[in-house]
């Protein structure tokens, strides 16, 4: 490993901004470090005082434990980043420094080094419950909703798919069982063919709340009806119920009325009791000024769903007269729904796992033939006949016991699907098998099973570094790939909670289902256009565009969007936008719905874009009550905060982004001012909020530089080179994270140094980066 | 539908709860211990500590606005004050470690350890049909129980499906499909532990102890399917009461929640479990409660508004009449020469002290009846907390189990004596 180590070394004096740096020392713990913490840590962190629960005297200088190795990691990042010891006290001489952590830093990476080729870097880990439920839809080829049945997945270091988050219990294999039996329910089924029938249908024909408003709240026109943004009634399409659960396809012929611009059309589907179950925006279509036009599209249902029809923009007045509209409506002609959608029959899910055996005769050879056939893909790679036996072993004794194929084929299926084999990510030391291969490539692309295609590759050990390249070409244009765009955002920009709080409805009244469906979006479509055109990782900071449709452009005050379909926009300086910072879903998933806080949306900052967090609190702090009547500053109650020495530390790094980004509101608005609903003086009209004490957005960076707003404060950012290596650096150790299921370790830095050299040249792009990922010695070892 | 059943749902009542005749004969021995129980709830947006806490310590306790509420069983009451869990900071995230006390559960490293139901559920095995109930009133199956190895244990959300479990005998058919499957559990149970043995002389240090983790749940799966096959094959208790009818509306918490009350009683009664939680969540909409038109999430965000903390006192209020009703429910049932609530310890409290900071110091906790000699008020520290472990090693101790910790508890919490 000589040059894994050098390299290693020479990226810890980099930093150090040492250059020139010689062969390392030989020094000793006794002879390096010993004395360097006696005379420089011991004041605070010996045996007595443990300021920050750290004391160093207990600290043993032994690397058996990965925890041990993260601590002494801990140690070094301190002393690397000169947080330690604290400004205030003398500086150690940078001869004593540099061999302390030298000798700290060659002591973690042998150990790791020596960790990662006898047992591998990445443990052994189960799939976690999306990669659960997309892995039963594509080895049985059936729509199941297995993954809700599953006990919720843990986050390790913000992910939920490395080793340390996917424990397995006693629960997890009494669920497992379960979700087997309704999967194979499913997948086995013998019911009839339901029947499938298509009809149109008209709300103007409707005889329930639509109907009886039509000429009150609803206007007809001869061909169709025309809603407008209010509550009641509900355009429910009540003609049409889901007779059985499935996939019905709809069409539906829209058009803005009275309108110059297009209107959104929001779907809801699902039950459509208001006072029953769940109804979720699922879909939103244009409908273009004046211009019928059918769109088209398929709705999983559960028996009696049927639809929702929504739009936005203005209301009529829930008592003005029809006849005296003047303003815009969505009109619609008429709904088509055909369904349940059948297709060929018995479903895929029959066909391929059982082929045209008779469930009814099938014999012991039979069974063998099928299941042989569902083990290979499985368990995703090649299996032995030795291995396959105790599975027809217990099929055998089943088909002995209770004379029926079906019951003893199912069992075998069952078993399959709750073995080890099946349920997790297995690879040995050392360099990965094709088939281990070929399945990290597919869980980080498509967080499913690999295909056919892919398995072929692994079987003819054809999966060389040009193959690579090629398939990760191949899976990125795949629609499977949206997970990738959305599991990896969900987690590194924590979109996940997007439904978390709810904006408060008189501060935000313009806040709606659209809104939030545009923000998820919007993120989404970004991140896919940074992939697709191997744009900068620095674009994720700052970027000259913004993917967006007409509900953000009008959220924004960007002027010229028409239409709800995603299309890039060329960004002018006084929009203030640009980069993920600026997007609605991160400023809502970093706010609390009522008042935004600088630590928060600064912490989220260092941890998520810098990829430098700050420590937890100390204890017995307490946390800032917000007070929304408006008479104090949120600045106001930081300084006092800050002016605690032991606060001041990391607040100096947290409070000035955070101060920056108290230009964007709880839902992602640029204000000037914050929104107040007591003690302000100029009440909107037609608000219940007034505008209160203006936003204090300017602050310094730690180095003194200062700035005026988050514009200023990214262009501090990104004119300092260190900072661009920084932030490249932290996308590439959460993607390298995402991709092998394992934090990164101390002695992967020198990996990811590796990949930043090469992607550097490269003008840091996203998809050089996702192949450079893909090449490396980390993503190809265990 | 069955026959008896269909009965019944016609008004036909066959049987009263005789709860007799399924307590274990030990237990209806005179002068035996008698049968100790335990429910847990945790409401996740907080209680708003104005409204709750007695400026006074001791029984004399001058009351509150939302103590008034539970007035009526004021003498089978401990409100603390000044109790939290040490280190378990992090807001929202705390409520994960509501009864299991785990450090940190913000921390990007967090693991959680077994909660207080599970460690008493591991310790009473499969005494009762079930070894607790897991619920929650929310969709999803997020819920405050924790297992050995810090994996929460998925709820059950709808109380039909509970109640027929518990309650709904299934046909001669159905019953011996059920048990046909668990039979099949097991075999299939033994096969993969002969695949997991074989795998474990294939692998290094780290990837064993995950191994070993898959081989233990096996064991216990095993384990586990074997006693629900016993129970299986034995008769469900009858009880005359009309299967719950799930409210599918997520804004009517309030009707939720006393639908899982109504459940957790029964159960309680007919010894079908002697152990409950359920996470009362609060939600990122306008709950049903008359005179509430705001987000409750964001009413705990209060910014010290006024009207908002009035809103929220609504939301509140209506919480606590459903305990108090839960409460005077398990006072009227007689057992064991006593009522239900003497034998059921009820704890009810939030892991937010303060939820318009997403302060987790200064929980707010009640406990009820379960056969202590209650204290009224106990107040500790405001600043220096005392860890609410104490009060779990307590309430071990009053289910007769000898220990003297639980998690960051050590020892019994001090003014609080078993009966």
């Amino acid at each position: 490993m000589p040059l894994a180590r050098n390299i290693f070394v020479f990226a810890v004096y980099a930093s150090l901004l040492v250059p020139s740096f010689a062969a390392p020392a030989s020094g000793s713990f006794a002879k390096s470090v010993q004395p360097f913490f006696e005379q420089h840590c011991f004041d605070c962190h010996d045996g007595s005082e443990q300021k920050g629960g750290l004391n160093l005297e207990a600290l043993k200088p032994s690397f058996d434990s990965p925890e041990a190795c993260a601590q002494w990691t801990r140690v070094f990042d301190r002393l690397e980043r000169g947080e330690m010891p604290p400004p205030k006290k003398s500086r150690p001489p940078t001869d004593q420094q540099k061999a302390a952590m030298q000798w700290i830093g060659l002591s973690v990476f042998d150990a790791e080094t020596r960790r990662h080729a006898s047992d591998g870097r990445a443990a052994w880990r189960r799939l976690n419950r999306n990669e659960y439920q997309n892995t039963i839809r594509d080895l049985l080829f059936v729509d199941v909703d297995v993954k809700a049945m599953l006990p919720e997945d843990g986050l390790s270091g913000g992910f939920d798919n490395v080793d340390a988050a996917l424990d397995v219990s006693a629960i997890h294999l009494e669920k497992y069982l379960e979700a087997a039996d309704a999967a194979l329910d499913v997948a086995m089924v013998k019911t009839p063919k339901p029947e499938s029938r298509s009809q149109r249908y008209s709300f103007l024909d409707d005889k329930r709340e639509v109907g009886k408003s039509i000429g009150k709240q609803i206007l007809a026109l001869p061909d169709a009806a025309v809603f407008t943004n209010e509550v009641y009634p509900p355009k429910r399409l009540d003609g049409f119920r889901a007779p059985v659960a499935g996939r019905y396809k709809f069409r539906m012929s829209i058009y803005a009325w009275q309108s110059p611009r297009s209107l959104p059309a929001m779907i809801y589907a699902g039950s459509q009791n208001p006072q029953r179950g769940k109804t979720e925006l699922t879909r939103a279509f244009d409908a273009p000024p004046g211009q019928p036009t059918v769109r088209e599209w398929i709705e999983l249902l559960e028996r009696n769903d049927t639809i929702r029809v929504v739009t936005s923009g203005p209301s009529k007045g829930f008592n003005d007269p029809v006849e005296s509209y003047k303003g815009p409506g969505l009109a619609v002609q008429w709904v088509e729904v055909e369904g349940p959608l059948v297709g060929e029959w018995p479903p895929a899910s029959v066909a391929k796992l059982i082929g045209d055996l008779n469930l009814a005769k099938g014999t012991m050879a039979d069974a063998e033939t099928v299941l042989r056939r569902f083990m290979l893909r499985a368990f995703r790679r090649e299996v032995s006949a030795a291995e396959m036996q105790p599975y027809f072993d217990l099929v055998r004794e089943k088909f002995d016991q209770s004379g029926s194929f079906e019951e003893a084929l199912r069992m075998g299926l069952k078993a399959v699907l709750v073995s080890p084999d099946f349920l997790f990510f297995k690879a040995a030391p050392g360099k990965l098998d094709d088939y281990a291969l070929a399945s990290r490539l597919s869980y980080f692309l498509w967080s499913t099973m690999p295909d056919d295609a892919l398995l072929a590759l692994a079987a003819k050990h054809q999966l060389t570094a040009a193959n690579l390249r090629q398939q990760v070409e191949r899976m990125l244009a795949d629609p499977k790939a949206q997970a990738f765009t959305n599991n990896f955002t969900a987690l590194w920009l924590k979109l996940r909670d997007i439904k978390a709080t709810m904006p408060d409805k008189k501060l935000y009244p313009e806040f709606d289902e659209l809104l939030e469906w545009s923000m998820v979006s919007e993120t989404h479509e970004f991140f896919d256009e940074v992939l697709r055109r191997d744009l900068s990782l620095l674009s994720f900071v700052q970027s000259d565009f913004a993917m967006l449709n007409s509900r953000l452009a009008e959220h924004y005050g960007i002027p010229g969007v028409d239409g709800l379909g995603f299309r890039k926009v060329a960004l002018q300086p006084e929009w203030h936008r640009g980069g993920v910072l600026t997007q609605a879903a991160v400023l809502k998933v970093t706010a609390n719905g009522t008042n935004t806080s600088p630590v928060v949306r600064g912490a989220f900052f260092l941890d998520r874009i810098l990829g430098r967090p700050a420590p937890a609190p100390p204890k017995n702090v307490p946390a800032i009550e917000p007070d929304t009547r408006g008479a104090t500053t949120i600045r106001a109650q930081l300084e006092k905060h800050r002016d605690v020495e032991l606060c001041a530390t990391c607040h100096s790094r947290i409070d000035p982004p955070g101060a920056a980004l108290e230009s964007y509101d709880v839902i992602g608005g640029f204000r000037e001012k914050y929104r107040a609903m007591t003690d302000y003086r100029n009440r909107v009209p037609g608000r219940q909020y007034g505008y209160g004490l203006p936003c204090e957005t300017d602050a310094a960076l730690t180095d003194g530089r200062k700035f005026a707003n988050l514009d200023e404060f990214k262009s501090l950012l990104l004119s300092d080179a260190t900072t661009r290596d920084q932030i490249a650096r932290n996308v590439t150790e959460k993607l390298l994270t995402y991709a092998t299921g394992h934090a990164l370790d101390f002695a992967d830095r020198a990996a990811v140094t590796d990949i930043l050299n090469r992607i550097k040249t490269k003008n840091y792009g996203l998809r050089t980066l996702l192949h450079e990922v893909v090449q490396s010695s980390t993503f190809r070892n265990k | 539908m069955n026959r008896r059943y269909f009965l019944r749902a016609a008004g036909v009542s066959l049987a009263l709860p005789v709860l007799e005749h399924f307590l274990p004969r030990c237990y209806a021995a005179a002068g035996a211990q008698p049968i100790r129980r335990m429910v847990c709830m945790n409401t996740n947006l907080g209680i708003y500590p104005g409204h709750l806490f007695p400026a006074m310590a001791g029984r004399d306790f001058e009351s509150t606005p939302y103590l008034d509420i539970v007035k009526d069983h004021r003498e089978q009451m401990t409100v603390f004050s000044g109790v939290s869990h040490p280190e378990v900071d992090g807001g929202h995230a705390t409520e994960a470690s509501f009864l299991t006390a785990a450090p940190h559960p913000g921390s990007s490293s967090f693991r959680n350890s077994i909660s207080l139901d599970q460690w008493v559920a591991e310790k009473l095995g499969a005494t009762t049909r079930v070894g607790s109930l897991v619920l929650t009133s929310n969709e999803g199956n997020a819920s405050l129980s924790y297992n050995r190895s810090g994996v929460m244990l998925p709820a059950d959300f709808k109380p039909s499906v509970v109640f027929k479990r518990l309650f709904v005998e299934g046909t001669a058919r159905e019953v011996e499909q059920q048990v046909t499957r668990l039979r099949d559990g097991q075999s299939i149970m033994d096969l993969v532990t002969d695949q997991t043995k074989r795998l474990q002389k294939q692998v290094g240090a780290q990837d064993r102890e995950r191994l070993d983790q898959y081989f233990t749940s096996v064991r216990e799966v095993e384990e586990r399917l074997k006693k629900s096959e016993e129970w299986t094959q034995k008769p469900k208790p009858k009880v005359a009461v009309q299967p719950p009818t799930d409210i599918t509306n997520r804004l009517d918490v309030i009707g939720r929640t006393r639908l899982l009350y109504d459940l957790v009683h029964l159960a309680l009664q007919t010894d079908s479990t002697r152990l409950a939680t359920i996470a009362l969540f609060g939600l990122n909409a306008v709950p049903v409660v008359q005179g509430v038109d705001q987000d409750w999430h964001n009413l705990s965000h209060h910014g010290k508004d006024p009207a908002k903390i009035a809103e929220l006192k609504l939301i509140e209020a209506a919480q606590l009449a459903a305990l108090n009703d839960f409460l005077a429910k398990l006072k009227a049932t007689p057992e064991q020469g006593g009522t239900l609530l003497d034998h059921t310890m009820v704890l009810y409290g939030s892991n937010l002290g303060n939820a318009a900071s997403h302060d987790n110091k200064n929980m707010p906790l009640l406990l009820f009846g379960g056969g202590f000699r209650h204290a009224g008020h106990l107040a500790f520290d405001q600043q220096n907390n005392t860890p609410i472990g104490k009060i779990f090693v307590s309430m071990l101790q009053r289910f007769g189990f000898e220990t003297e910790h639980f998690a960051s508890g050590k020892g019994r919490i001090t003014g609080l004596e078993l009966a």
